[in-house]
């Protein structure tokens, strides 16, 4: 007690005593499988000697992409720099793309963030695995949180709608929106794929911006219900199987709805490959465009050629880091209206299963158990 | 003047070939035609896959019906040709005898000997003309094949890559180097300062005489389909020849596997590079499949685009004009060579029909053209 206060005074000409937090990360100097390659590292950031820009964040919560961890495997192309910045003995990147924080402390020159703010980052490679960061109000987009949500008298955002907002919700409004103009009440976009995340959110998103849609799935005992349910909570106009959409009997069926609106398919989403990629593609009306997304390890896409030069079939690549990277504004208008459309309850999030990460605890231990879960669904590190 | 049997390869209906085509005669009587119609009797006439295609239900361009030549329904194929006017109507301003025409529409119904036309003026006119005795210009054996391959090889350079690198660092990587418009796609890219690299197929007898027809048009490498497909090419070889170049275009007439090798060669990095790479395909008739890695498509940023002349020429028509004139100026001024093709030439004893049928029979030895004189 004596040799601290004495401490104190002697540097009290500096300073006075620094009360530094002590941040953890999960970071990588190899690329490998997670379990073998991940560690906890420890540093300190000085939140008393803030720049004038820069601000100290804690984490709410951090999802676990398969994008993060093909980053940590090295077979990812867009790959996060590594840096001596945090003091590590040797160059290391910390992990994870995605996630929700808490503004703890702000620079002098800080104006658009305050304490108890929330955010998310502005670009991918930033680094979300850990329990704070020291950044600068740059790389941080401010997102309400609960006080400010109740404010505009709307419902608060959760953790989970924040920590996974950057990702498939975007990439979902934006392939809907970015490229073909789909008119509401008569046009169609057909997706395989569509009981996956981005997939339910394309469904519901085309719900809400009045667009039809036809959801391919894979076929299960329970199609019927399990169609009605994707319908009814995801906003899919129809559902129907792979065994459907690879069948050129089905084709007819297709048209008459398509006729009913006096619309056409003028888009197809495809993350799965294959033969479902021809399946999807042959649906499309003429100089329609297949976009494929978010298929790192996926199948090979599949077009058949004589459809595709007859109807003038374009097919690309889409990936929403691509597109974001050089364009904030729409970054913001983006999550802006998803945002919106979650305050009004009128999207519904796909849930993640949460892993909650206590201080005492190893947080390198925690994401490779989340890592290893994610076979059985997303996982969203939680902090408390 | 005279009343010529005029020879006409046609299809009553759809069905399979080669038993579908007939041979069809009319009578065109230059004395008695209207006044604002022009004949024309054939300078050559090719025979394309896509002709034939047009036979079957499969393909989505559809011949010209008419009963306009007697015989109830049918429909005259060929879609390109070159015509020499041979008589014109009193009120024709547009054309004069001598001149060398090339149809103005798709599916013209080209094998025939003669045509009639009606071309009013101020009207669009159906037939072009590129060389008369006041402004010589395509010769008759060039006009004859000038529609279909070079346009395509024009198209397939200017269409989808519009920043090409002047200085001879950009690549286009190509199947059926050894085609028709895989000749006149090299002449082109040269043209530009693009390099090439023309896949040809493995084990031709004649091998070493197509590399060199190749590489004296203009073709940078000539490689064969097995080392294309050859890590030694995709690793080591190629990227010794680009070097910090880019391989921005790859086009496509095989499909399969090809179509797939092709995908691979492209340079992109979608995320670092706003440039991204085509890979284009074009003329395929079949009806099958190509594969391409979804992880070349994101890694990449390749777009997969179709080229299809038939529908260029119907919805971007002044597009596919200005491609024509400036294929022909190319041609005319000597910087593009025409390509060779094979000639059969009619003979009244072999028939009409008769010769169209040896054309078709050597289809796969390259391009194929009929002459009437």
């Amino acid at each position: 007690m004596l040799a601290r206060q004495t401490a104190r005074r002697t540097s009290s000409q500096l300073h006075q005593v620094r009360n530094m937090i002590t941040a953890q990360a999960v970071v990588y100097t190899q690329h490998g499988e997670p379990k073998d390659v991940l560690t906890t590292h420890k540093y300190e950031i000085d939140d008393d000697n803030l720049d004038k820009n820069s601000i100290v964040i804690r984490t709410l919560g951090s999802p676990v992409n398969p994008s993060d961890i093909n980053q940590i495997q090295g077979v990812y192309p867009s790959k996060p720099e590594k840096t001596t910045e945090l003091g590590t003995a040797e160059p290391a990147a910390v992990c994870g793309n995605e996630g929700l924080f808490e503004v703890v402390k702000v620079g002098a020159g800080v104006s658009k963030f305050k304490a108890g703010d929330w955010c998310i980052p502005t670009k991918v490679n930033f680094g979300t695995w850990r329990t704070h960061a020291l950044c600068s109000d740059e790389q941080m987009i401010k997102v309400p949180n609960p006080a400010d949500c109740k404010a505009r008298g709307r419902e608060p955002l959760t953790v989970n709608q924040g920590a996974t907002i950057s990702v498939n919700p975007l990439t979902a409004y934006l392939m809907l929106t970015h490229y073909v103009k789909l008119e509401p009440g008569k046009d169609w976009f057909i997706q395989n794929g569509g009981n996956s995340a981005v997939g339910r959110y394309a469904s519901q998103i085309g719900a809400l911006l009045g667009i039809n849609s036809i959801s391919v799935v894979r076929d299960r005992p329970n199609f019927e219900e399990f169609a009605r349910k994707l319908s009814t909570e995801n906003g899919a106009t129809h559902v129907i199987t792979e065994e459907q959409n690879n069948s050129r009997e089905f084709g007819p069926e297709v048209k008459k709805w398509t006729k009913a609106t006096g619309g056409e398919i003028k888009l197809a989403l495809n993350c799965v490959g294959g033969k479902s990629s021809a399946g999807v593609a042959r649906k499309l009306a003429p100089n329609g465009l297949m976009l494929t997304y978010g298929g790192m390890s996926m199948q090979p896409v599949t077009l058949p050629t004589s459809l595709h030069i007859f109807k003038n079939i374009t097919s690309a690549g889409f990936w929403v880091t691509q597109l974001l990277k050089s364009d904030l504004d729409l970054k913001l208008r983006t999550l802006s209206q998803i945002i919106e459309w979650y305050e009004t309850r009128q999207l519904k999030d796909s849930p993640s299963h949460e892993n909650h990460f206590s201080p005492d605890a190893d947080l390198a231990a925690c994401y490779i158990h989340a890592v290893d879960s994610s076979k059985q669904g997303k996982q969203l590190v939680v902090y408390q | 003047m005279v009343k010529i049997e005029a020879k006409a390869v046609v299809i009553f209906e759809k069905g399979k070939l080669p038993e579908v085509l007939k041979e069809h005669t009319f009578t065109v009587d230059t004395d008695a035609i209207g006044e604002y119609q022009v004949v024309g009797e054939s300078r050559g006439s090719p025979v394309n896959v896509s002709d034939l295609a047009q036979t079957g239900h499969a393909y989505k361009s559809q011949p010209t019906w008419t009963t306009e030549l007697g015989g109830g329904r049918l429909a005259v194929l060929g879609n390109e040709g070159a015509f020499e006017i041979i008589a014109v109507g009193k009120g024709v301003t547009d054309f004069e005898v001598g001149d060398i025409v090339i149809p103005n529409r798709p599916s013209f119904g080209t094998w025939r000997s003669h045509i009639v036309e009606t071309c009013e003026p101020g009207k669009h006119l159906p037939l072009r003309c590129v060389s008369s005795h006041k402004n010589p210009g395509l010769t008759a054996e060039q006009a004859s094949t000038i529609r279909v391959n070079p346009s395509t090889a024009y198209d397939l350079v200017n269409d989808y890559i519009k920043d090409w690198d002047p200085n001879g660092n950009d690549w286009i990587i190509q199947s059926g180097g050894n085609s028709q418009v895989g000749k006149y796609l090299v002449q082109f890219a040269k043209l530009r300062n693009i390099k090439t690299i023309s896949i040809i197929r493995h084990g031709k007898p004649d091998h070493d005489e197509i590399v060199k027809e190749l590489k004296d048009l203009g073709a940078t490498h000539v490689i064969t389909d097995v080392e294309a497909a050859s890590d030694k090419f995709k690793n080591e070889i190629v990227p010794s020849w680009v070097g910090s170049g880019a391989i921005r275009l790859a086009t496509d007439c095989v499909g399969g596997d090809t179509f797939r090798t092709l995908s691979e060669y492209l340079t992109g990095d979608y995320m670092t590079d706003p440039r991204r790479p085509y890979l284009v395909t074009y003329g395929f008739v079949g009806s099958f499949d190509v594969n391409i890695s979804g992880i070349d498509i994101l890694s990449k940023g390749i777009i997969i685009a179709p080229y299809w002349l038939t529908s260029k020429t119907r919805l971007k028509r002044e597009e596919a004009i200005h491609t024509l004139e400036e294929v022909s100026r190319l041609i005319i001024e000597g910087k593009i060579k025409h390509v060779p093709f094979v000639t059969h030439k009619y003979d009244a004893k072999v028939g009409w029909l008769n010769t169209y049928l040896m054309a078709i029979r050597d289809i796969s030895k390259g391009k194929q053209v009929v002459t009437y004189k």
